[in-house]
C-alpha cells in the first residue's frame, strides 16, 4: 500500500483542479493588487505598489469591516454553541417521535443561504412580516432597518436560527455514542448534572465541538448571501461585512485594483485562522490518545 | 421518580417551542407565497388564507423560469458528477497510502472550503472571462468544485476509512491494481458513504449563489440568480413573487433531504465532516 | 511484501492507472461538459416561426397596349431590412423599469414577428444588469447585442470606448436606416447620449421622466392648499398636512422621500442639491473639484442648508421612510400614508395610476431657493449643467462594441426607440422620449389629471441629466453613500461630513487624473 506512483496520480487531478482555479488566477489578482485600477474609468492602471495594503491595514474603514465579522463570529460561536449542545443534550434519551423531531430540525439546513436572507426579509419587514407586529403586541417597537444594533441583532438571529440544528445534527451522534458506564460512574460518585457535563461529557465530545467551532467561525466570516439581501450593508454601510465590501467594490465600483487587494488579505486571514484552529485541534487529538 | 415527570414536560414543551422556532418563518415563506400582494402587505393573519397557486403557474410556467430550475440542476448534477469523479480515487490515496506531504494537502484543501466565495470573485472572473467561458456551464461545473472538492475528500476518506482494510490487502496479493480495488471493491462497500458525499455536494452546488453573480450568464442562469432578482429590485418589490422563487428554491432540496433522511438521523452525514 | 516486487509492479501498475484513471476524468469532465452543453442547447427554447411570406406578383396584361402597370416600388419596412438576418437571435438585458418591461412584453413580440429576428430579453436587477454589462465588455466577450445604458453610465461607457455609434453605423449601413426614424425629435434628453464634439448619438432614449414635484391634488383640495414654490413654504405645508393627518384614519404624515441604501445618496445629489443652489453634485466641472475653496459648492453653505432643510421634513415623515426604496414615496401617496414628496420619480408614479386611475396626483415644479429659480432662468437653455432644479432621468439602448450581431441590434434599438415604441412607454409609463409624442399627450385625460405633460413641454428644459462624470458608479458608492448616510445618521455633523467627503472627493479626482 506504499505506491507513491499510483497515490500521486489518483490525487493528480483534484490538485490539478484545484491549482487551476484557485492558485493561478492569484496571479493577476496580485498583480492587480498592486495597482490603481479602475474598470469603468478611462484611466489607465497604474502601479502603486503596497498602498492598497498599507491602505487595508491603517484605514479604521476597512478596520471596522473586519471588525463586525469577528464581532458576528463571536456572538454567533457564543450563541450557538451552548444553544445547539444544550438541544443535543434533549435529544440523547430516545424517545418517540425523536427521528421526526430530527428530521423537521434539519429543514432549514437545505435551504440556500440567498433564500434564508429572502425567508427573514418576508419575516422581519415591517410591512409584510408578523416579527414587527408580534414585538408591537408586547411594546417593542422594531424595526431591524433603523441602526446598526437592530440590523446585526436580526442577522445574528437569522444565523442562529438557520445554523443550530447543524450544531445539534453534529453533536448529537457523539453524545450518543458516549459510553453510559461513565456516565453512570460519575453519577455514582454524586455530580451534579453541571459538572458531569464540564469534566466528563465535553471532555469527551472535545474534538466533534473544536470541529463545530472551526467550521461555524470560518461560515460565519465569509458570510454574504442572507445579508446580501437582508440588509445590502445598510442601514448605511453599518453592517458591511468583508464579503459585501469585496462584492461591492467589484461589482459597483469596479475598483479591481482595492478588491483584488482586500481578497488577498482576506484569504491570508482565512488560511491563518485555519492553520491555528488545526494546531488546536491536533493537540486536543494527541490529549485524547493518552 | 416524580420529579422527573414535569421535568420531561418541561423538556417536551422546549423541543415544542424550539421547532416551533424552526418551522414558523418556512411556514411563513410558504403561506406568503400562496397570497396575493396586497394580502401580503396588509396585516396578514397567521393563518393561511387563500391558496393562490396562480402566483407559482405565473412565474414558473407563464414566465418560464422553470428553465431556470434546470440550469441549477444541469450545474448541481454535473458539478457532483466531476467532484465525485475526481475525489474517489483521491480520498482513497489519502486514506490508504501513506503520503509524505498528505498533512499539507488535507490543509491546502481545508483552506479552499474555508474561503470566503467572495474573496475568489475576481480570481474567478479573470480565469474564466480570459478563457471567454463565463456565463457557460463549464464555467460554474468547475468552479463550484473549489468549495466541493475538498468536503467530497473528507467525507469519502472517513467512508472509505471505515472498510476494512483486509479486504482490500487480499485482493492485492490476488494481484488487482490499486485502481481495480478502487472500482470493485471499495466503492461498493463504500456506497452509503458516497450516496451522502454526493447529496451534499450536490446540496452546496445547488444553493450556491456568490460565483454566479459573475458566472452564471443569460443561458445559464440559475435559480438562485433569479430569486435574488425578485429580491433585490429596485423598483417595488412584488412579494408575493419573492415568496414564490423562495419555495421553489426550497422545494427540489427538500425533497432531496427527504431522501437522505436515515443518512441525517444516523448521523452519518453530520459526524464525519 | 518485498520492495523490489513492489517497485516493479507499481510501474507497470502505476502506468495502467494513470491511463485508466486519466482516461475515465477526461471522460467525466468531457461528459459534464458536453451533456452542460448539449442540455443547454436543448433548454434554450427553440422557436419556430411560422414565417407568412408575403408575394408581389406583377401582373402584366399584355393585350391593351394602353394599359401599362409599373411593379411596386420598394418601400422600406423593417421586414425587408430584416431579411438577410432573418432567424439571428440577439441578446438583451436591461433594468426591469416599467417602461423597459412594457417593451419587453408588448413591443419585442412585434418585432420579432415582423422582423424574424429572435429576441433573448433579460429584465433584471440593477446590479445584476451592470455586473452583467460590465462583465462582457471588459472582457470583449460578445454576450449581448444590445442593452440599457443609463442616463449616468453613458460616460463611462462613452470613455472607454465601449459603444457602437449609431450615427455613423447608420451612415454606413443605409440600408438598414428606418427613414421615419427621426433623432431630431428626442426631447433635450437626447443630447445625454451624443458625443458632445460630434453630436453622434452613442445609444437611443426609450425611457425619460421628470425627478419631480408630485402631490395629492385631493389631499390638496380638503386642506385648500397650493403647491409650495420655495423650501420654506414646502415645509410649512408638510408641518400642516403632518397635524391635520394625526386625525386622519391611518395616520397621515407630512412628506416622504427615497432613502433606503444607495437611494439616499441620489436623493441628494439629484434632487435636495439642485434645488438648494448645489449642482452637478457639488463638482465643479470647470477644475473638477468638490471643495469651496478649489472652486466647487458640495461643502457651501447651499449644501448645509439642503441637509437642514432634509432633517427639517424628516421629522414629519412616516417612521418606515428609511426603507424607502425609488418609488417608495409614490406608493406611500398611493396608499394615502403622505400627501406629497418632493423629488420624486415620475415613472413611480405613471405605474402608480396605472394601476389605480382613480388616483389623483398631480405634478409641478419643485420647491426652490428663490436664488436657484433666478439662476435657472437666467441661463441659456440648453446650457442645463449651469443650473437646474432636479433630474431629468431616463435610459436608452446601446450596443456594445463586442456585439456580433450589430445590424440586427441596430433594427432592434431603432424599433423600440421610435415613435410607436415612445408612445408605449409614454402612455404606459410617463417615460416619453419624444417631442412629437409628448405633443400628441398634451390633450389627453392623462395629462389634464396630472399636468405631468405640459410640464414636460414648457420646462423640461430646466432639469438637467447627470453630469458627465466616467466615474459616475464610483463617486457614488465610495463616497457620496457612506458619507450621506454618516450625516443622515447624525453619525457626524453636516459640515464636517460635507467637509471630508468632499476632501475625499478631491483626491480620487486627482488619483484619477484629473
Amino acid at each position: 500500500m506504499k505506491s507513491k506512483y499510483t497515490s500521486l496520480i489518483f490525487l493528480f487531478p483534484s490538485i490539478l483542479l484545484l491549482v487551476i482555479i484557485g492558485i493561478i488566477p492569484l496571479f493577476p489578482v496580485i498583480w492587480e493588487s498592486l495597482h490603481f485600477h479602475i474598470v469603468a474609468t478611462p484611466t489607465p492602471p497604474s502601479f502603486i505598489g503596497l498602498s492598497n495594503f498599507r491602505k487595508i491595514v491603517t484605514d479604521p474603514e476597512i478596520g471596522y469591516y473586519f471588525g463586525i465579522t469577528f464581532l458576528l463570529a463571536v456572538l454567533v460561536l457564543l450563541i450557538e454553541v451552548p444553544l445547539g449542545l444544550g438541544i443535543a443534550l434533549l435529544l440523547v434519551r430516545k424517545f418517540r417521535g425523536r427521528e421526526v423531531f430530527q428530521t423537521l430540525f434539519a429543514l432549514p439546513l437545505g435551504i440556500a443561504p440567498i433564500a434564508v436572507g429572502c425567508i427573514w426579509v418576508l419575516v422581519l419587514r415591517p410591512e409584510v412580516g408578523p416579527f414587527t407586529r408580534l414585538l408591537n403586541l408586547i411594546g417593542i417597537d422594531f424595526n431591524y432597518m433603523a441602526s446598526f444594533w437592530t440590523a446585526f441583532t436580526a442577522i445574528l438571529l437569522m444565523n442562529i436560527w438557520r445554523w443550530t440544528p447543524f450544531v445539534t445534527l453534529t453533536l448529537l451522534p457523539a453524545l450518543v455514542s458516549l459510553p453510559p458506564d461513565i456516565l453512570e460512574a460519575s453519577k455514582i460518585d454524586g455530580a451534579t448534572f453541571w459538572k458531569t457535563l464540564r469534566y466528563v461529557v465535553l471532555p469527551m465530545i472535545k474534538i466533534p465541538i473544536i470541529t463545530v467551532i472551526f467550521i461555524r467561525l470560518m461560515d460565519t466570516l465569509m458570510v454574504f448571501d442572507e445579508v446580501w439581501v437582508l440588509t445590502g450593508g445598510g442601514p448605511g454601510w453599518s453592517t458591511r461585512f468583508i464579503s459585501i465590501d469585496i462584492v461591492r467594490r467589484v461589482i459597483f465600483e469596479t475598483d479591481y485594483g482595492f478588491a483584488s487587494a482586500l481578497s488577498l488579505v482576506t484569504l491570508y486571514m482565512t488560511i491563518s485562522i485555519s492553520w491555528v484552529m488545526l494546531a488546536i485541534m491536533k493537540r486536543g487529538r494527541l490529549t485524547e490518545v493518552s | 421518580m416524580q420529579k422527573t415527570i414535569p421535568i420531561n414536560i418541561l423538556i417536551f414543551l422546549a423541543l415544542i417551542a424550539i421547532l416551533f422556532f424552526e418551522l414558523f418563518p418556512i411556514y411563513w415563506v410558504i403561506i406568503s407565497s400562496l397570497r396575493t400582494r396586497a394580502e401580503i402587505v396588509g396585516a396578514a393573519p397567521f393563518y393561511p388564507t387563500s391558496l393562490r397557486i396562480e402566483n407559482f403557474h405565473d412565474v414558473f410556467l407563464k414566465w418560464k423560469y422553470y428553465e431556470y430550475i434546470i440550469n441549477s440542476l444541469i450545474v448541481s448534477t454535473g458539478n457532483t458528477l466531476l467532484v465525485l469523479s475526481l475525489t474517489l480515487p483521491a480520498a482513497y490515496a489519502l486514506a490508504r497510502f501513506r503520503i509524505g506531504s498528505a498533512r499539507h494537502l488535507s490543509f491546502w484543501f481545508l483552506t479552499n472550503r474555508m474561503s470566503p466565495p467572495a474573496a475568489f470573485l475576481l480570481p474567478l472572473y479573470l480565469l474564466f472571462s480570459f478563457f471567454k467561458l463565463t456565463g457557460s456551464y463549464p464555467a460554474l461545473i468547475i468552479a463550484y468544485t473549489l468549495f466541493n472538492i475538498p468536503i467530497s475528500i473528507w467525507m469519502l476518506m472517513a467512508a472509505i476509512e471505515s472498510i476494512p482494510k483486509e479486504i482490500e490487502e487480499a485482493a492485492l496479493l490476488d494481484g488487482l491494481s490499486h485502481f481495480g480495488i478502487l472500482i470493485r471493491i471499495v466503492i461498493p462497500l463504500a456506497r452509503s458513504g458516497i450516496v451522502a458525499t454526493s447529496l451534499l455536494v450536490w446540496l452546496f452546488a445547488w444553493n450556491h449563489y456568490v460565483f454566479g453573480i459573475i458566472l452564471s450568464g443569460p443561458g445559464t442562469k440559475l435559480i438562485t440568480m433569479a430569486l435574488g432578482d425578485f429580491a433585490l429590485t429596485t423598483v417595488g418589490i412584488e412579494w408575493e413573487y419573492v415568496a414564490t422563487m423562495t419555495v421553489g428554491t426550497i422545494v427540489p432540496v427538500f425533497i432531496v433531504l427527504f431522501i437522505v433522511r436515515k443518512a441525517i438521523v444516523s448521523g452519518f452525514a453530520f459526524g464525519k465532516i | 511484501m518485498g520492495l523490489n516486487l513492489d517497485r516493479k509492479v507499481n510501474r507497470r501498475e502505476a502506468l495502467s492507472t494513470a491511463a485508466k484513471v486519466a482516461t475515465g476524468v477526461v471522460v467525466a469532465g468531457v461528459a459534464a461538459g458536453i451533456g452542460g452543453y448539449l442540455a443547454g442547447s436543448a433548454v434554450a427554447p427553440v422557436r419556430t416561426q411560422t414565417v407568412t411570406e408575403h408575394v408581389t406578383t406583377t401582373v402584366t396584361v399584355t393585350a391593351p397596349p394602353t394599359t401599362v402597370v409599373t411593379p411596386t416600388p420598394v418601400v422600406w419596412s423593417y421586414k425587408e431590412a430584416a431579411r438577410p438576418y432573418r432567424g439571428t437571435t440577439i441578446r438583451v438585458v436591461t433594468e426591469n423599469t416599467p417602461p423597459a418591461v412594457f417593451l419587453k412584453e408588448e413591443v419585442a413580440p412585434k418585432f420579432e414577428e415582423e422582423t424574424g429576428i429572435q429576441v433573448e430579453w433579460e429584465a433584471v436587477s440593477w446590479g445584476d444588469m451592470y455586473a452583467k454589462e460590465i462583465t462582457d465588455l471588459e472582457s470583449g466577450s460578445g454576450v449581448y447585442d444590445a442593452f440599457y445604458v443609463e442616463q449616468d453610465i453613458i460616460y463611462t461607457y462613452m470613455g472607454r470606448g465601449w459603444l457602437t455609434d449609431l450615427t455613423i453605423f447608420g451612415q454606413r449601413n443605409p440600408a438598414l436606416v428606418d427613414p421615419k426614424f427621426d433623432p431630431d425629435d428626442f426631447t433635450a434628453f437626447g443630447d445625454a447620449f451624443k458625443d458632445p464634439v460630434t453630436g453622434h448619438f452613442y445609444a437611443y432614449p426609450f425611457e425619460a421622466f421628470l425627478k419631480t414635484y408630485w402631490y395629492r391634488e385631493d389631499y390638496y383640495e380638503k386642506l385648500g392648499v397650493k403647491p409650495a414654490e420655495t423650501w420654506d413654504e414646502f415645509i410649512e405645508l408638510s408641518k400642516k398636512f403632518y397635524e391635520w393627518g394625526k386625525d386622519q384614519p391611518g395616520r397621515v404624515y407630512g412628506v416622504g422621500f427615497q432613502m433606503i441604501g444607495i437611494t439616499l445618496p441620489y436623493l441628494f445629489v439629484e434632487g435636495f442639491f439642485p434645488a438648494h443652489g448645489v449642482y452637478t453634485w457639488g463638482i465643479n466641472l470647470a477644475t473638477m473639484r468638490a471643495s469651496v475653496e478649489k472652486g466647487g459648492t458640495l461643502n457651501s453653505d447651499r449644501a448645509v442648508k439642503a441637509f437642514e432643510n432634509f432633517f427639517k421634513l424628516l421629522e414629519l415623515a412616516p417612521p418606515e421612510t428609511p426603507t424607502f426604496s425609488w418609488g417608495g414615496n409614490v406608493d406611500a401617496m398611493a396608499a394615502g400614508r403622505t400627501p406629497h414628496g418632493p423629488c420624486e420619480y415620475s415613472e413611480a408614479a405613471g405605474a402608480a395610476l396605472a394601476k389605480d386611475p382613480t388616483l389623483r396626483l398631480r405634478c409641478t415644479l419643485p420647491p426652490l431657493l428663490p436664488e436657484v429659480k433666478r439662476e435657472v432662468l437666467a441661463r441659456p437653455k440648453t446650457d442645463y449643467w449651469k443650473a437646474y432644479v432636479n433630474y431629468y432621468d431616463g435610459g436608452a439602448f446601446g450596443i456594445p462594441y463586442s456585439s456580433r450581431n450589430k445590424e440586427a441590434a441596430f433594427l432592434f434599438v431603432q424599433y423600440m426607440t421610435r415613435k410607436e415604441g415612445s408612445r408605449v412607454t409614454a402612455t404606459k409609463a410617463f417615460a416619453p422620449t419624444r417631442k412629437s409624442v409628448i405633443e400628441e399627450l398634451i390633450p389627453s385625460d392623462l395629462n389634464q389629471k396630472t399636468g405631468y405633460f405640459t410640464l414636460l413641454k414648457e420646462n423640461d428644459w430646466m432639469y438637467a441629466p447627470a453630469p458627465p462624470f466616467r466615474e459616475h458608479k464610483l463617486l457614488i458608492e465610495r463616497f457620496y453613500d457612506k458619507w450621506i448616510h454618516k450625516i443622515v445618521a447624525k453619525e457626524v455633523g453636516i459640515k464636517e461630513g460635507l467637509d471630508q467627503l468632499a476632501k475625499e472627493i478631491d483626491d480620487i479626482l486627482e488619483a484619477l487624473g484629473y
